[in-house]
This record gives structure tokens, C-alpha cells and sequence, in this order.
């Protein structure tokens, strides 16, 4: 190298580390002998509000404040005089704060509350006179990095100490610099790196052949072939373009996997020759933990949507850019059918399999704008964005569920699902998010209620009735707590001996501003609630324990029965026969005496073979009716098959009787039938008397209904009992 | 190879060298910490590395606390600020003020002894550089722990180390902390800088 040729590449090196120094996180002055500053890099000037204008030239002394002024004049004092370097302590430094006079002119104290270390060493500048480095370390995130070790305990604190220390020790700026700096020329040739550079791009830390910086960088790489000062001023690398968040790429190093980088670019001209300085940070331990969090708080570890949590996010840009925006959008709630039998019979990893099929199935027929989403268990959401009408969003609903129909082979077996779907459409008159879930959810469980297999989409009425339904639920709920539902007693007659042959237990509920709620509407909610169980334990056993009362005062005859309705919920509980069991022994009331109806649908109802829990109750030595008999699966063969003792005509057919001649025949044909396989039969819902001599003619004299009585208190059915009107003269000629 | 202990001619030199040095050191510290600090160094010895370690043990503590500061120039070696282990903290909590809470201070304390640690060293040896006139650069300091002789060995060159060791007081209102000043030079070192006393004492002499 000539002599010629070395001044040249000093001066670019000095350049180059002179643009370095600007982009650095650390200030740094250099002050030549006679105290006054020649270098006050960019940080100074953030930190301090002095521009470098203002501080070159100046007396360093007018420049600190505070006591940091003393120890920094002696420092400085010491590299100048003595070549001798000094640290001043941050943990002085933090008690004694002020740092910096905002302006030169203005004596006041002020500047940033940060904690620094500051190192000043003797320096010599390329004449050989000598001159004083004063570099500001920012050490708050070591000290907070130290304070939450310290934390952790002692051990790890040492450590962080030591970490401490050594950032203190750092003395070449640029050498020691975790930032990778590299300087490059116009066509993109790199000239020189630091360490950290070297160690970032997997290159040798002294520079042993020619490099592309293009290469490097990805993005840059792209665009080898133009003007490079072109491409990186507008990829916005160039300083002046950098704010406190630098552009990100993509860094290739010279062996192994690229890595996302933050990059800034600073150029300047140098006789005549343009010389960049690139400073680059590694990011993707950052990035890494970034996107891991993001992962985890974002998306369903087993199926890789998004969980409830992400969704309720999405929802509320969903919301606000449909109010903008004034287009429609839709919310989907989706729940399996039966994805509980699935669990329960091919075990959790078939459930597992099952869910992620069907996330699978979301993701192929929802669009890149719209979201799905597992919201726990098997409830899965979807958020169609801009979906048009309700026909737009029925086609994409029906897609999806022809995706979900597709067979689906786990362990062998085929699975075929169905899902039950509420959807609310997102308009602007969507007040919030909560009350969107609200909405769809309502419509999803409409759907269930429906059969399940199908979508409702959510309506102002379908929430009225929701919320009358859930008042009915709360009340229904202390009614049990309170013990303010209360059982009627309903007499059977027999015409033809003239005796009372039995009586029906029936469950009324006075409900204390809505008056009597008709058991139609709160059975099928005492089911849904899941009380249905409790409810009907606490009949059983009061109808027992009234009967067995009336039995022992002499009230009703021997051989009178006490009917109890059976609803399906409690007729799949296995455990009902031993429930039923333990009542009639703590009761004391003998098994003949009791009568369970139920109805042909709780038969078929029956996941276990209805035969079977029907023995059970025979074994008992109980009798057993099949209410409302006609209306239901009636079937022939369970006649024949099980063990039964009555049937109960329905009331639609008694009660139209006198208007059909077709009724007439089928209410003939039951009679019948029931006489001929051997079994009684009674007729409920009479209030004419021409009904009643049509079936006393035709032979069926077990009669219920108000022409006889209405369902009575305990204590109007103990007057009635005593009465034994039916025994009289009157009676007989009045029916 | 003459005997490089020093005789008590250059002894007494230095420690009357070592007080104007340290006199400096005390006028900067009480100003920094703006109460009066005192130091003195009444003694000063010239020792291999073992010997220097049991007499430093003996004069502080076996497990000590160093500030520790490398210079270069015409003789190069190590400067050390050597308190025992729980003197500095006593020392750190006397110079950061009573209100600062024993919790706080642990994490302070290295941090601020350096500061101090460096205002002294960098008095003792602008002073030497200043009488021996002679060129001395100074490295930014750093913190050691251990017993005196781990202390010692880390900062020796080889195995012809020599200790100069100078104890010293140093006082502040209410508290009186021991402390020693080392330097620890190898042969070559010693040999240049016992030339550069003798050259001194000659120039007063005459």
C-alpha cells in the first residue's frame, strides 16, 4: 500500500467509524486538549437537546451539570494530562441525576432520569495531539435486568453483575459493539466489519476475500442489478428515513440459515467516492420469542386456530371495520354433535383426530380474510368477513357442512360428524363483542334444539324467548331450592266396580308472578337444566310417602295405585330401579301399589334396551303404563314384548271422540287390543259425558278427567276421598 | 540481576510521593461526596507475590475486594485498591450516604467502589508519572474478589512478579477504613521503576 493509498483508507476508516459512532446506542464526545468538543454524536444530541452544532466548539465544562460535572472535569482532566482512563459510576450517577443543561445558554438542570456509566480515555488523533474520549453508556437495562435476577436469587444476580461489569469494561466502541457494522462503496463491495458483523454473517473476523453487501441482505439482493444508493434509500434504510423503529429484513450469512435483521444505512460522499456505513442487529432470538408468545397467546395448541381469546381480538376490528366500512360480516358458532360419544367410546386421541379434521375442514372452506377459531372443548367459532346477505352466508354454511360430511376414518372406523351452527350477522347495529358472542351462541343452542344438525341464524325474537326461557330456568331453580313446587292428585275411577282404582301424581309449579306454568313447558326445562333427576326423586318419594298415608288412614281401598310419570332423562339414569327401590322401602308402600307411566317416546328414547330397565322396574314388582299411548312410535311388538299392565288412551283421542267417526274406531281398536293382550286400559281427558258412555259401551271403565275431577290438593283429595261420591247414586246417573 | 528490594532511601521517597498522590485523591473524593475524607499511607514495602499476599492478608483480610487498574508506558504492571471484603461495604455506604438502604447497597457497592477505586489509583499513579516524569497510560478499572493471593496471581505478568505494597487510612467522619494500595509489577518493571526513583532522588539531591 502506498503512501498515497493509506491516507485514503485511514480516512475512510476514520469515516466510516465516524458514521458508525452516529447510529450508535451510546453517546459519545471527543474533546481535543484544550477541553473543547470536536465530536457529539446523535445520541448526545437526543439526550441532551444540545445539536451538535450547538456543542462543537464549546467548553466541555458548560456543557454537564451537577455533580457529574466535578468527576467528569477530572476525567477528563486525567486522559488529557495523564493519558489515564476513567469510569464514573452509574450507581453514583443515579443519585445525583441531572445530567445534561438542556441549552448551553440556559444554566437549568434537566435531562432524562436514566441511569449511565461513563467511561473517558485518553485518545490521539491522526496529527498525534492529544485528545479525550467520553462514551455514555445507557446501562438502565442492565440495572433492570440486574434488579429482576436479583429476583431470581443470588447466584444468577452474580451474573449479572458480571455482565454488568463487562459493559462497563467495553472500550472500543465499534470493535466491541453488539451491533454488526459494515462499511460498503457504491457498488456494493464491502470495505470493512467489526466483530460482531463477523460473527453475525458467519464471516471471518478479518475480511479475507471480495463481498456483495447485496448479498447479504435480502432485500437488497433482489435488486443487485440497480444503483444500490437508489434501492436502499427507497427501502427506507438511509438514517434519515430511520425513526426509533428500524426497517426490518432478512440477513443471509455466509453459511447456514438466514435470520430477520433490523437495518439502518448511513452514506456519505468521500472524494468523490460514495462510502456507505450499515449498522445491522440480529433479531430473531427477539423475533423468536415473539412469535412464540404470539403463538401461544393466539392460536389452539391441538388444532392451530385461534383460540377464543384471538377471536374476541378479531372481532372487535371485525366490528369496528364493518361500522366503517358499512358492509355485513357474519359470526358463526359451531358445536359438534355428540362429539362427547366419540370421546367417551374411541377415547381422547380419536376425539383429538376428530377435532382437528374438523379445523381442517373450517380452514378449507373459509376465505384468507376470514378467522377460525377453537373455542375450547368441541365449540369452534368462524368470522366470515364482508359475506353479503343471509343466502351468501347460507352457501358458504352449506359448503362447509358438505366438508364436515365427508366420512372420516380414525383407528379404522369410520366417524361421520354433524355440527349444530348459530350464526349472527355483524352490521352496524352491533353494539359490542360480548353481546355478538351472546347473540351467536343463543342461535347455536337454538340450532341444538332443533335436532342439532343444522344453523339458525340469530334474531331479535329467538333472544326474547332465550331470555324468557333462562327467567323460567332461575326460577324453576329456587322453586327447588324452596321446595315450592308441589304435587295434584288426579283420581282414576272405575265405573264399573264403582271404586277408586287409582290416582296420578302430578307435578304443579305456582310460580309466584306467572302463575301456574303448565308442566308441558317446565319439565322439558328441568330436563335441559339437568334437575330433571332431583325433580323427579322428590315426586316419587312424596307420592309414596301421601300414598302410603292415605293407605294406612283408610282413605283409599287396598288395592289402589299411585301413578308417577316418568320422563326419558330419568328412564336412561340406570341407576333409577335401585333409586325407585330405596324409596319404596323407606315409604314403606308396597311395589303393586306403585305405577310408573311413561310414554312410547321415552321407550324409544332409551339408549339401553328398553327391555331391559323395563324388567328391572317389573322385578321390582311394579306396574307399569304406557301414558299417552297412540301418539308416539306405537308399536306393535313392544306390546307384545314388554312387561306392561296398562295403557292410557291419549286425551286427543277421548277428547274427539264425538266428533270423528275415525276416532271413534282407532279409541275401539286400542280398547280392544288392550283387552286382548291382557292388559287395562284407561281413559284420560274426559269432561263430556257422551264420551264416557261411548267407552263404557265399548267396554273401557278405568276413567280419568275432570268430568269425575280435576287434579286436587292433598287436602281437596282427602275431601273427595271421604266423599266417595263415586259410589253414589247421583254419580252414576250424572255420567 | 541486582536485588530489586528497594532500600529505605527510595522506600521513604515513595511513600512521601505516594501522600501528595493520595492528598490529591482525598481532595477529589471529598468534593465528590462533599464531606472531608482523609488518607494517608504511612507504609510502604517491596515483596515477591507469595510473601506480598500473606503480608497483605495480614494487613486487610484474607478475602478482599479489589479495584484493579492495568497501566502501560515506560514500566508497565498493576494497580490495585485493596479493601477487606466487608470494609467496602462499609466504605460504599459512607460515600453514598446514610440513606441509602443496605438492600440497595450490595448492588451498588462494586459500581461505586470502582469510581472510587479509580479517582485513588489514578491520583497514585498520575503522581508517580508526574515525579518519575515519565509516560503512564492508564486502563479503565475492574473489579476482583478473592483471597489475596488469587487477588495477586490474576494481576501478575510472570513468575518474577514483585509487589510494591502501600497500606493506607482512609478517613471519613465516623468511619476508619483500612485499605493497601498494590502494584504489582514484574522484574523489568521494578528494575525501571527503581531507576526512575533513583534518577529522582539524584535530581533532588543535587
Amino acid at each position: 500500500m502506498n503512501e498515497a493509498e493509506h491516507t485514503i483508507y485511514r480516512d475512510q476508516r476514520e469515516s466510516f467509524s465516524m458514521l458508525a459512532l452516529e447510529l450508535l446506542d451510546s453517546g459519545v464526545i471527543v474533546i481535543n486538549q484544550s477541553g473543547n468538543i470536536i465530536l457529539w454524536n446523535q445520541w448526545m444530541v437526543t439526550v441532551s437537546t444540545i445539536t451538535a452544532k450547538q456543542a462543537l466548539g464549546r467548553d466541555i465544562n458548560s456543557v454537564f451539570a451537577g455533580k457529574v460535572k466535578l468527576r467528569l472535569t477530572q476525567a477528563i482532566d486525567f486522559a488529557l494530562r495523564k493519558q489515564l482512563s476513567s469510569l464514573l459510576s452509574s450507581s453514583l450517577n443515579r443519585y445525583t441525576l441531572p445530567l445534561y443543561s438542556p441549552s448551553i445558554d440556559n444554566d437549568q438542570q434537566a435531562g432524562e432520569a436514566i441511569a449511565q456509566s461513563i467511561t473517558v480515555k485518553p485518545l490521539f488523533d491522526h496529527h498525534g495531539d492529544k485528545c479525550c474520549l467520553v462514551h455514555i453508556a445507557n446501562v438502565t437495562d442492565v440495572i433492570r435486568r440486574e434488579t429482576l435476577l436479583k429476583q431470581q436469587g443470588e447466584d444468577l444476580k452474580q451474573l449479572a453483575r458480571d455482565k454488568a461489569v463487562s459493559e462497563f469494561r467495553s472500550q472500543g466502541i465499534i470493535e466491541n459493539s453488539l451491533d454488526g457494522i459494515i462499511s460498503f462503496d457504491q457498488h456494493g463491495l464491502v470495505q470493512n466489519y467489526n466483530p460482531a458483523a463477523a460473527q453475525i454473517f458467519a464471516l471471518p473476523l478479518q475480511k479475507t476475500k471480495d463481498l456483495s453487501f447485496q448479498s447479504m441482505i435480502a432485500s437488497l439482493s433482489a435488486f443487485s442489478g440497480l444503483d444500490i444508493n437508489d434501492v436502499i434509500d427507497s427501502l427506507g434504510y438511509t438514517s434519515s428515513h430511520v425513526g426509533t423503529k428500524w426497517p426490518e429484513t432478512i440477513g443471509i450469512p455466509a453459511s447456514g440459515e438466514a435470520f430477520p435483521i433490523e437495518i439502518a444505512i448511513i452514506s456519505m460522499e468521500i472524494d468523490q467516492r460514495r462510502l456507505f456505513t450499515a449498522v445491522i442487529r440480529n433479531i430473531s432470538a427477539q423475533k423468536e420469542t415473539e412469535q412464540r408468545l404470539t403463538q401461544l397467546a393466539r392460536y389452539d395448541f391441538l388444532t392451530g386456530l385461534a383460540n377464543r381469546a384471538y377471536l374476541y381480538e378479531r372481532l372487535e376490528w371485525t366490528i369496528s371495520r364493518v361500522k366503517r366500512d358499512k358492509h355485513t360480516s357474519a359470526l358463526i358458532f359451531l358445536d359438534l354433535d355428540h362429539f362427547k360419544t366419540v370421546n367417551d367410546t374411541r377415547g381422547h386421541s380419536a376425539g383429538d383426530e376428530l377435532l382437528k379434521h374438523v379445523a381442517k375442514c373450517l380452514n378449507s372452506v373459509i376465505r384468507d380474510v376470514d378467522l377460525a377459531a377453537r373455542l375450547g372443548g368441541d365449540e369452534f367459532a368462524v368470522i366470515l368477513e364482508n359475506c353479503g346477505g343471509e343466502a351468501q352466508i347460507s352457501l358458504a354454511i352449506e359448503r362447509l357442512c358438505k366438508s364436515l360430511a365427508t366420512p372420516l376414518t380414525i383407528e379404522g372406523e369410520e366417524i361421520i360428524i354433524s355440527c349444530s351452527m348459530g350464526i349472527c350477522i355483524v352490521d352496524e347495529t352491533v353494539i359490542n363483542c360480548d353481546e355478538l358472542i351472546k347473540s351467536a351462541d343463543i342461535a347455536m343452542y337454538q340450532a341444538k334444539s332443533k335436532g342439532r344438525n343444522n344453523y339458525q341464524f340469530y334474531s331479535a325474537e329467538m333472544r326474547q324467548k332465550t331470555e324468557i326461557k333462562l327467567n323460567l330456568e332461575n326460577a324453576l331453580r329456587e322453586a327447588i331450592k324452596t321446595q315450592s313446587l308441589h304435587l295434584n292428585y288426579q283420581p282414576i275411577i272405575d265405573i264399573k266396580n264403582k271404586r277408586l282404582a287409582g290416582i296420578e301424581a302430578l307435578l304443579r309449579w305456582d310460580h309466584p308472578e306467572l302463575g301456574n306454568i303448565p308442566p308441558v313447558r317446565f319439565i322439558p326445562l328441568l330436563e335441559e337444566i339437568g334437575l330433571i333427576g332431583e325433580a323427579g326423586e322428590w315426586v316419587l318419594r312424596t307420592a309414596c310417602k301421601q300414598h302410603k298415608s292415605w293407605h294406612e288412614r283408610g282413605l283409599v281401598d287396598e288395592n289402589c295405585t299411585i301413578a308417577v310419570n316418568f320422563s326419558a332423562r330419568q328412564f336412561k339414569d340406570i341407576e333409577t330401579a335401585k333409586m325407585i327401590d330405596s324409596i319404596l322401602t323407606e315409604s314403606k308402600l308396597s311395589s303393586n301399589l306403585l305405577d310408573i307411566e311413561l310414554t312410547e317416546s321415552v321407550l324409544m328414547a332409551s339408549h339401553r334396551n328398553p327391555g331391559d330397565v323395563l324388567k328391572e322396574l317389573k322385578e321390582l314388582g311394579l306396574k307399569l303404563s304406557i301414558d299417552d299411548f297412540g301418539t308416539g312410535y306405537s308399536s306393535l311388538s313392544y306390546l307384545r314384548e314388554f312387561p306392561l299392565n296398562n295403557l292410557k288412551i291419549d286425551r286427543s283421542f277421548v277428547e274427539d271422540i264425538n266428533n270423528d267417526n275415525n276416532t271413534k274406531a282407532i279409541v275401539k281398536t286400542i280398547i280392544d287390543l288392550a283387552h286382548n293382550l291382557g292388559l287395562s286400559v284407561i281413559a284420560e281427558g274426559i269432561e263430556e259425558p257422551s264420551v264416557l258412555s261411548f267407552l263404557k259401551q265399548h267396554g273401557c271403565y278405568l276413567i280419568q278427567g275432570y268430568l269425575i275431577a280435576r287434579p286436587m290438593s292433598v287436602g281437596d283429595f282427602e275431601v273427595f276421598c271421604r266423599a266417595k261420591s263415586w259410589q253414589s247414586e247421583s254419580f252414576a246417573q250424572s255420567i | 540481576m541486582s536485588d530489586p528490594v528497594l532500600n529505605d532511601i527510595q522506600l521513604d521517597m515513595l511513600t512521601e510521593i505516594f501522600n501528595i498522590g493520595i492528598g490529591q485523591a482525598a481532595a477529589s473524593l471529598s468534593e465528590m461526596i462533599a464531606d472531608n475524607v482523609e488518607l494517608a499511607v504511612p507504609l510502604v514495602k517491596c515483596l515477591p507475590l507469595e510473601e506480598a499476599s500473606l503480608e497483605l492478608a495480614q494487613l486487610t483480610a484474607t478475602t478482599i475486594s479489589a479495584v484493579s487498574q492495568s497501566f502501560e508506558g515506560e514500566f508497565s504492571g498493576n494497580a490495585l485498591l485493596i479493601f477487606p471484603q466487608q470494609d467496602s461495604l462499609e466504605l460504599v455506604k459512607a460515600i453514598l450516604g446514610s440513606n441509602v438502604s443496605l438492600d440497595q447497597l450490595s448492588e451498588l457497592e462494586e459500581d461505586a467502589l470502582l469510581e472510587v477505586g479509580n479517582v485513588i489509583l489514578n491520583a497514585c499513579i498520575c503522581t508517580i508519572s508526574d515525579m518519575l516524569e515519565c509516560e503512564i497510560i492508564g486502563e479503565i478499572p475492574t473489579h476482583q474478589q478473592g483471597t489475596t493471593l488469587q487477588v495477586l496471581s490474576r494481576s501478575s505478568l510472570d513468575d518474577t512478579t514483585h509487589v510494591l505494597l502501600l497500606s493506607m487510612i482512609f478517613s471519613i467522619p465516623h468511619h476508619n477504613i483500612k485499605g493497601t494500595i498494590s502494584f504489582v509489577m514484574n522484574m523489568g518493571a521494578l528494575q525501571t521503576f527503581i531507576a526512575l526513583i533513583d534518577r529522582y532522588i539524584e535530581k533532588l539531591m543535587s
